[in-house]
């Protein structure tokens, strides 16, 4: 019992600051919002096109970052897992090295590249490519360019945990009974990840649907999604009611996915539960 | 089923040699073991022979034809893993089957040949299991059964019996042999235990350095170590410094060893000169507490005894400069400085040159 209370007691200031930092106010947006409107702020955005239009922008750009990310961190992310070279410690510290510049310089970094008179753009036409500049920056393709840069360090990491935990000999028992390095890929590594590529896309996917700077910089002042739409309708609009309406539906719509996501891979994750044997 | 050769074969990790000019004829269905030390160079011979690693230099050859250029999953060698490597997120009966659906096979045959070697290793029933459900023991059989059903025609054992606790360890040695046999498959042993490579094989091999320090029959191992290293290893508990004396009389010839003159068979003598420095070197089960004087028999004094169970180990000092431990099969209680005799049977006495 004594143990039990001094743990609880460890947990306590963490506990305490998300209780009176985050859900207080959560509370507070929530009920001051249905007191003064009603439900008014929610019927409007499920009856506003303009408004589902922006909820289905941030799905689409989160899904496309998310798949990207774990396209290209997997293949990063086992290469990490299986080398025994001793430059591993600063392949990591590379990975890391985007979370030392904040996502507001990454994003002005992917403007000189993308704008009409960057260096992309500067090139084509120097090699004669293209003859008129591609319109890249202010687009979606920009936002999901910057997404991707910033959210793949956090993919690998999810990755590389599982990844180092697959017995190396597994993969040996697969070549030894006949299975090629696709096969054993296919039916032995891929299905033994399964736990890191959900916890990966998961954290990505959710870092993407709230995501604010990227959009805001990358996107243009067309471009919209939920973060940079509660910014706009409190700045612009001081409209607080839709601008709660929309965290809300926010929260909502990630928790409906993480939920969907853990109730369809439950059955999955329980067999594979303590699955390293020996 | 097949011979396996190893010409020559060096592998070399950067700057560290660890298989150096390793040479080894197989017989078909022959069980050899590979018994060494940590860091010896028996992981690594195994990896080349199942194609994880290429040699650095030589060849290895399978029912005489060159494997090199072979990659693992076309060499269709059996491998028995020593944390088993089972796939966590595959049912038994899925384990087992892997390498027969990688084979296309009707699955008809598949469920007769699963069922069938899943009855050799005596595991019924758990087909449905998933490995972290099953205990070491039965992993152990899924992971041999895995091995051994799409018929390798080499299977490689690594450390089989090592995780297991005594009575399964006698219970899996004799299984293991029992189905060797049975399928006559040409078997590797990997162990670093002197009574797994003994018990299991046909011929043990002995490394230490990426070398190969002795072949023989179990026999030959057990008893006649070929050097102090070897003999340490396989178990020899006593090791006494001496001078080698002159001809032999009546084939035995003696040994001064702290001024006591001890009698060894001159075959095992064989090729030391008289008067050079040797080594006596004996295990604490054949040595004998008895209570009248006679050849080769010691008087000293007891210094420290553990009981063991079915023995008891003593330490004796005061017969020579080093200190000597026979074993009594029976309970012993410690009584310091107790004067003991210590019969030293000439038969079963080791006799080295001293290098040293």
């Amino acid at each position: 019992m004594d143990r039990k209370r001094r743990a609880f007691l460890l947990a306590l200031p963490a506990s305490l600051a998300l209780l009176i930092f985050f859900i207080v106010p959560m509370v507070y947006i929530l009920v001051k919002t249905i007191a003064t409107n009603g439900f008014q702020d929610f019927v409007d955005f499920f009856t506003d096109p303009f408004y589902l239009d922006i909820l289905w922008t941030t799905i689409r750009v989160s899904l496309i970052s998310t798949f990207v990310s774990l396209l290209l961190g997997y293949p990063t992310a086992y290469f990490m897992a299986r080398t025994k070279s001793r430059m591993k410690k600063v392949m990591i510290i590379i990975i890391l090295f985007p979370f030392l510049v904040s996502a507001v310089v990454r994003s002005y970094g992917w403007m000189v590249l993308l704008g009409t008179n960057g260096l992309i753009n500067q090139l084509l036409l120097g090699i004669g490519i293209i003859s008129e500049p591609l319109k890249m920056l202010n687009t979606e393709f920009a936002v999901i360019v910057g997404m991707i840069h910033l959210l793949i360090p956090y993919m690998v990491l999810a990755l590389l945990g599982v990844l180092q935990s697959i017995d190396p000999n597994v993969e040996y028992a697969a070549y030894s009974l006949g299975a090629n390095p696709l096969q054993t890929f296919a039916k032995v590594v891929f299905p033994l990840s399964t736990p890191g590529i959900i916890s990966g896309c998961v954290l990505v996917f959710t870092m993407s649907m709230t995501s604010y700077v990227t959009p805001k910089l990358l996107g243009g002042s067309k471009f919209r999604m939920m973060a940079t739409m509660v910014v706009q309708e409190i700045n612009v609009n001081f409209d607080w009611g839709a601008a709660a309406a929309i965290s809300y539906i926010l929260l909502a719509v990630i928790l409906v996915i993480q939920l969907l996501v853990t109730l369809s891979t439950a059955n999955y994750m329980k067999r594979m539960g303590g699955g390293k044997n020996a | 089923m097949a011979t396996l050769e190893l010409k020559n074969v060096t592998k070399i990790f950067g700057d560290f040699t660890a298989v150096k000019n390793f040479n080894l004829d197989v017989k078909d269905g022959e069980m050899i073991a590979l018994l060494g030390g940590s860091g010896c160079g028996k992981t690594t011979t195994l990896r080349m022979i199942a194609g994880f690693t290429e040699p650095t230099e030589g060849a290895i050859f399978v029912g005489g034809k060159d494997v090199g250029k072979i990659p693992p999953y076309k060499r269709n060698v059996g491998i028995f893993f020593q944390n088993y490597a089972l796939f966590p997120h595959m049912t038994v009966f899925e384990n087992v089957a892997f390498g027969l659906k990688l084979q296309k096979l009707p699955k008809a045959e598949i469920e007769q040949r699963v069922s069938e070697i899943l009855g050799m290793v005596k595991l019924f029933g758990l087909e449905k299991r998933y490995p972290r459900e099953l205990s070491g023991g039965q992993q152990q059989r899924v992971a041999l059964a895995r091995a051994l059903v799409t018929r390798p025609t080499i299977l490689l054992l690594d450390e089989p019996l090592s995780n297991l606790d005594a009575k399964l360890r006698v219970e899996m040695q004799v299984e293991i042999k029992r189905i060797q046999k049975e399928l006559g498959i040409t078997t590797i042993i990997v162990t670093h235990d002197h009574e797994e490579a003994v018990s299991l094989a046909d011929r043990v091999i002995v490394m230490n350095a990426g070398q190969i320090l002795q072949v023989g029959t179990p026999y030959e191992i057990f008893d006649h170590p070929n050097s102090t290293f070897i003999a340490d290893f396989m178990g020899f508990s006593t090791f006494i410094q001496g001078t080698m004396g002159g001809a032999a009389v009546e084939g035995k010839r003696p040994v001064t060893c702290s001024g006591k003159t001890i009698y060894v068979f001159a075959e095992a003598a064989e090729g030391i000169e008289p008067g050079s420095a040797c080594v006596l070197a004996l295990r604490s089960e054949h040595m004998e507490l008895v209570q009248e004087p006679g050849e080769n028999v010691v008087e000293g004094v007891m210094e420290a005894a553990t009981y063991k169970g079915h023995t008891t180990r003593l330490e004796v000092t005061g017969c020579f400069d080093e200190k000597i431990y026979p074993a009594a099969n029976e309970y012993i209680e410690l009584e310091a400085e107790k004067p003991v005799m210590v019969h030293l049977p000439v038969e079963r006495l080791c006799v080295y040159k001293n290098n040293a």
